[in-house]
């Protein structure tokens, strides 16, 4: 699967994944509560993906997300617990890159990071 | 809708990371009312109220749930008022829910406690009669969701209300 094929575009929301040897990068835009349904597979298979291609971090810009809404945050716990349950050789960070002017994000992103302190790092842009 | 509370709640505070918490609030607490409402109607309320530096808020969403869906719920919503109040507890539990969630798959089961974690508010539920015979078999359910000692924020160099979309 080529990772570009996990990103779509829809009314409110688009994800796109571009990616190389040393990060894939995740770009969120719009309301994720409208593409709940999908945001799942994204990272199921973004996961699939990053370790079998053992690229060391993924990058995930949130900077124009205006919303998740809770299924979307728990396909990221869900996301974060499997990264966790790779034997340690094979784990990988996540850094998401998040925005002051989004106030849900400081809240969200702190109670995901505190759920995966050892994988994920969060940079304000 | 999120838009609409955000704009309602800042006509009346310039406390916009606050009308951030009601306005996720009121989105979560009406998707799940949505979903457990099936086709019928789902109503949702919001109001506040000011006094010397504090604000309360209240978000209210009423909707038909059968027997199972309102046990359910009740159970949910005395598991969070038993775990506390204080932010540390919040957090804990909000921990505690996220592994609970991720172990048990599917869809749904963090909205409540994200609403109390995130959001810092209180949760109740309670039914009323519906007054219609023929909906016997489900319970008008209200759930109510309250600000815990929100001491207002002046608007301050960064980003204003409105922030989020």
């Amino acid at each position: 699967m080529r990772l570009e094929d996990l990103g779509w575009s829809q009314k409110g929301f688009q994800v796109v994944v571009t990616g190389s040897r040393e990060r894939v990068v995740v770009d969120l835009v719009g309301d994720a509560s409208l593409g709940t349904d999908r945001i799942g597979a994204l990272v199921s298979g973004l996961h699939d993906e990053v370790v079998r291609k053992k690229t060391p971090i993924v990058v995930v810009d949130m900077r124009q997300l205006s919303f998740m809404n809770s299924s979307g945050f728990k396909c990221f716990v869900t996301w974060m617990c499997r990264i966790n349950d790779l034997p340690e050789t094979e784990r990988y960070r996540v850094r998401v890159l998040s925005s002051p002017g989004m106030y849900w994000q400081s809240r969200t992103l702190q109670a995901l990071q505190a759920f995966a302190v050892d994988v994920l790092e969060i940079a304000e842009a | 809708m999120r838009r609409f509370v955000n704009e309602f709640y800042e006509l009346v505070t310039l406390d916009g990371e606050g009308v951030s918490r009601l306005a996720l609030a009121a989105h979560e607490l009406l998707e799940n009312a949505v979903r457990y409402a099936g086709s019928s109607e789902t109503r949702l309320s919001v109001a506040v109220s000011r006094a010397s530096g504090s604000v309360e808020g209240h978000i209210v969403t009423e909707n038909r749930a059968d027997a199972r869906d309102l046990d359910r719920l009740r159970a949910k919503v005395s598991e969070i008022t038993a775990a506390g109040s204080s932010e540390e507890a919040r957090r804990a539990y909000y921990l505690r829910e996220m592994s609970r969630a991720a172990a048990a798959g599917g869809p749904g089961g963090l909205g409540l406690p994200r609403i109390y974690a995130e959001a810092s508010m209180d949760l109740t539920v309670a039914t009323v009669c519906s007054g219609d015979e023929q909906e016997q078999d489900q319970s008008v359910v209200v759930v109510t969701a309250r600000t815990s000692g929100w001491r207002e924020l002046s608007r301050g160099p960064g980003p204003g209300p409105g922030a989020d979309s």
